[in-house]
């Protein structure tokens, strides 16, 4: 399992993410949590 | 991304769904073509349906509208904007929240809030445990010690815990009453830890306050494995 934390950060930290954490199991990519600017992030980690 | 799936949702903050909404979307609209599962306690499923079918029905409709025009003038394919409100949403409590393939995920629920005062307030929060490939990673939601998280962390291999306040905060009264069952600090992560008998330790839900040496510390007054202090996209293999 490889794990990516998205996110780190409390509702409010100028300097982290909200919380959010991917899990990738083979193919599978499970998501825990749905912080703010996650989607900016997670396309980021997938376009580099 | 148009993989992701499912989706866990701890609890009902709104730090833990904001992106809720683009990531349905997003996955639509980047090709997914499978029933997106979104996965929580009790009350997800009025989220789900507050978002698609009341504060985002204009934009669902839009996309959808501007794909047929498009379809219309051009004879071509076009994504399936459908797919944006293909959603299964499962509320769960403890036991066995999802299985796929070679994987489980089970789910308890974690102490984030005592409300005595207010019985009609129906709060409920999750934690995880991922088992997969011989391996366990438990996610802890928000919570301070208490049986829920301490099962669903018994031996993992990583625990990614949340955790709010270094112990040096503990002089602020409101602080003090908060880390009782709210949130927890660096020094009580490291506790759950321990109990749990974990193998390593991410911390994760960090306040601006907290700095790693003094959370390092804290942590170790109860805990001696291997333990991170989280980052924004930090890779752990």
């Amino acid at each position: 399992m490889k794990v990516t934390l998205l996110g780190t950060g409390p509702p409010i930290n100028p300097n982290r993410f909200q919380s959010s954490a991917l899990i990738e199991i083979g193919s599978d990519l499970l998501l825990f949590d749905v912080g703010g600017v996650l989607s900016t992030s997670c396309w980021c980690r997938e376009s580099t | 991304m148009s993989r992701l799936g499912p989706i866990f949702i701890t609890h009902h903050h709104y730090d833990r769904i904001n992106d809720l909404y683009p990531v349905i979307l997003s996955t639509a609209t980047l090709g997914r073509v499978d029933t997106l599962h979104i996965c929580g306690p009790g009350g997800t499923q009025q989220i789900v349906d507050a978002l698609l079918n009341g504060v985002y029905a204009p934009d669902i409709r839009f996309r959808i509208e501007e794909n047929r025009e498009v379809l219309r003038r051009t004879q071509g394919g076009h994504q399936r904007r459908e797919a944006i409100s293909d959603v299964a949403v499962h509320e769960i409590g403890s036991g066995v929240a999802a299985v796929g393939g070679g994987w489980r995920v089970m789910a308890d629920y974690v102490r984030h809030g005592d409300f005595p005062d207010a019985p009609d307030f129906d709060w409920r929060c999750l934690g995880y445990r991922i088992e997969a490939q011989g391996e366990v990673i438990t996610i802890s939601g928000d919570t301070v010690p208490c049986p829920g998280v301490i099962g669903l962390a018994r031996d993992a291999d990583l625990l990614v815990q949340c955790c709010m306040w270094s112990e040096s905060a503990l002089t602020n009264p409101t602080v003090q009453i908060l880390t009782e069952s709210v949130l927890p600090t660096t020094t009580q992560a490291g506790q759950i830890a321990a109990e749990a008998g974990v193998k390593r330790l991410v911390l994760t839900h960090l306040s601006a306050s907290i700095n790693e040496a003094g959370a390092l510390a804290n942590v170790r007054q109860h805990y001696q494995g291997k333990v991170l202090l989280g980052s924004d996209l930090l890779v752990i293999e």
